[in-house]
């Protein structure tokens, strides 16, 4: 027969065994047989609370174990609590997962007064196992830790207001700072988190910051090196992590992570002063271009009214409108004129370069123009200076070719290559001038019977100032400005001007944008 | 006779115009700043003006616009001829809105002078 259970202890015993579902209670009377039992270890066993109320421990546990467990019952009725670990393995009995039971009985009694036994038991593998691995990760993180290239550093902090403190730092470093790892700088860093000593300010305030849970933070800050010096760093670090001390405690972890920068502060030095230098050499060009191109348009200014007065005073005296020449006042006369308008090209020159320094624009007109009539009209212009040396023109000119643009420009840039050609072909030659419609560019190519052009001279004709070897040598006449005009007006027509050299002498190859179907005549009766 | 006004303060330039247009047969005045310049229009009522454009104390626009805006009719419609350095065509329009008849670019010919400033006048005014 059964002895029912004491009043409340079923309800006491659910509500336990609720809360801790890995424990099983059971209660015993004097008898050492089962009054309550609640738990795991019943479905372990395959049996149900009924199977056991009212039967022995040695009617049911197994027989391996009994007699230990029946002790335990009897030490408790006796009034002494006593603990002890049972392996099981259930694989034969029931096909359950095997156990190890830990098995605790404690006196208890009973509403009349009466011993009883309160038996407790619980598996302990699988604590064990969380034990376990919880000991590998732990491993496994120290040593990670540890032997990381980046130098690392683990932080804890206890509950509470306590400032956080260094706790572990990497091999990676200790080696930044100079020291070997362990506990004298693992102190040495918790001060400097803490009071700033061997570290940057920046470094306390990330870690609190880190500890009041805002994330994606780093600093640039700096770390004292054993031998006096800072070595910058910048700082990240990991969100807080709640986690055990050794002494089962509870504390907050973080790590920090620092990265060296002093490469990289040096680097961006060197980059800063490089830039820094670099914009004072620009600022200084860009005065120094200011200022040249203030002197020769003031200059050019000054220059072209004295010019006036020269020129027109000559031109006064050749007339003869001032009384009579002799042939050689006429004959010197002459040559102070040609050598007047010669200064005069000069400062035209220079003051058109003037204008183009200061942005201005060299297309005075864009209406559209018929290059080959403009051609012919440049031959025109250069036809005197041609026949003094007895140059030939020979004109392959097929128009129309119509570009938009300035046609005054486009004539003095012909004008301008034309001239050139005359003056470095030999007395007598002929000078080449053809003009025509080219695959979508009308082509402008003027050729001399000069000696070329050497193949590194090729690349600087176009410069301003620049003149020959040739040139120089031979005291041509010219400022070395012209074929710079040339280019910027082409230039300023959305064209290219080129130069080649070979030996029957130098081509110049003008390219302009053609024009299909010019305004003017867009929409007139065919 | 055809009585010309030259301004300009260079004086090289003023007696090169004064000379090449007494030639012609006209009667010629040189004023050498534009208020001196606008002070003999006003007085001598001219039948030109050639007028440089940079002066101290009042450049050309300035003495040109000047006589425009004259209650004088004569000096306010007389032929303006102006002098100047300056070729660019913003620069040429800026010497028309002004209210030029004609302008020269210096470095200029006096030829190319004399042939708008007798454009300038009336048909038989000088005598080239």
């Amino acid at each position: 027969m059964t002895t029912p259970p004491p009043p409340g202890w079923p309800a006491l015993l659910g509500a336990l065994t609720r809360q801790l579902p890995d424990l099983t209670v059971c209660l015993f009377d004097s008898g050492h047989r089962f009054l309550l039992c609640r738990g795991t270890w019943l479905s372990r066993r395959g049996l149900t609370e009924a199977d056991v109320l009212g039967r022995t421990v040695t009617e049911v546990v197994l027989a391996s174990f009994a007699a230990d467990v029946d002790g335990l019952v009897a030490a408790a009725l006796a009034g002494r609590a006593g603990t002890a670990e049972f392996a099981v393995d259930y694989a034969a009995v029931t096909g359950a997962p095997g156990a190890v039971w830990e098995i605790s009985a404690a006196p208890a009694t009973g509403p009349d007064g009466a011993p009883l036994a309160l038996v407790t038991c619980r598996d302990v593998v699988g604590l064990r196992a969380i034990d376990a691995a919880r000991s590998t990760s732990e491993r496994r993180f120290r040593t990670a830790f540890d032997t990381a290239p980046t130098p690392m550093a683990l932080l804890a902090t206890a509950a509470g207001p306590a400032p956080a403190a260094v706790s572990r730092v990497n091999a990676a470093l200790a080696r930044l700072v100079g020291r070997t790892p362990g506990t004298r700088l693992e102190w040495d860093l918790a001060r400097a988190a803490v009071a700033d000593g061997l570290a940057g300010g920046g470094l306390a305030g990330l870690v609190e910051r880190a500890l009041r849970g805002e994330t994606d933070l780093a600093v640039d800050t700096w770390l004292r090196h054993a031998d006096g010096t800072l070595v910058p760093v910048s700082a990240a670090s990991s969100p807080p992590v709640p986690a055990t001390a050794p002494d089962g405690s509870e504390r907050t972890e973080l790590v920090l992570l620092l990265r060296d920068t002093s490469a990289e502060l040096a680097t961006h030095r060197a980059l800063t002063e490089a830039l820094a230098g670099e914009r004072r050499a620009a600022e200084h060009q860009r005065r120094l271009e200011t200022l040249r191109g203030d002197f020769v348009a003031a200059v050019s200014h000054e220059l072209r009214t004295p010019m006036t007065g020269i020129l027109g005073n000559l031109e006064v005296l050749l007339d003869g409108e001032a009384g009579p020449l002799t042939p050689l006042q006429a004959l010197m006369l002459a040559t102070v004129e040609r050598e007047s308008q010669r200064l005069r090209r000069l400062i035209e020159d220079l003051l058109t370069t003037a204008h183009l320094d200061s942005g201005g624009l060299v297309v005075l007109d864009d209406a559209d123009v018929d290059l080959a009539a403009v051609a012919a009209a440049a031959a025109q212009e250069v036809a005197g200076q041609l026949t003094r040396r007895g140059q030939r023109l020979v004109p392959d000119l097929t128009g129309p070719a119509w570009v938009r643009g300035d046609a005054g420009g486009l004539r003095g840039v012909i004008a301008e290559l034309l001239s050139n050609a005359a003056k470095v072909s030999p007395e007598g030659a002929a000078v080449r001038l053809s003009c025509g419609p080219d695959r979508g560019e009308v082509l402008v190519a003027v050729a001399d019977c000069g000696p070329g052009i050497p193949e590194v001279e090729l690349p600087h004709v176009f410069d301003r100032f620049y003149r020959t070897a040739h040139a120089g040598a031979q005291a041509l006449p010219g400022t070395g400005l012209g074929l710079s005009l040339v280019a910027h007006t082409v230039a300023a027509h959305g064209g290219t001007v080129s130069a080649e050299s070979g030996p029957q002498g130098a081509v110049f190859t003008v390219r302009l944008p053609a024009v299909t179907t010019p305004t003017h005549l867009a929409g007139s009766p065919a | 006779m055809t009585h010309v006004l030259v301004v300009d303060d260079d004086p090289a330039i003023a007696s090169l115009v004064a000379f090449k247009i007494g030639r012609l047969g006209a009667r010629v005045s040189v004023e050498s700043d534009g208020e001196a310049g606008l002070a003999a229009a006003r007085q001598l009522r001219p039948d030109l003006v050639v007028l440089d454009w940079m002066m101290p104390r009042m450049n050309g626009l300035e003495v040109c616009a000047a006589l425009r805006a004259d209650p004088d009719p004569q000096v306010a419609s007389v032929p303006v001829v102006l002098l100047t350095a300056k070729a660019q065509e913003s620069d040429v329009e800026r010497g028309f809105v002004a209210g030029a008849t004609d302008y020269v670019v210096k470095p200029f010919s006096p030829r190319e002078l004399v042939s708008r400033v007798t454009a300038a006048l009336p048909p038989g005014a000088l005598t080239p």
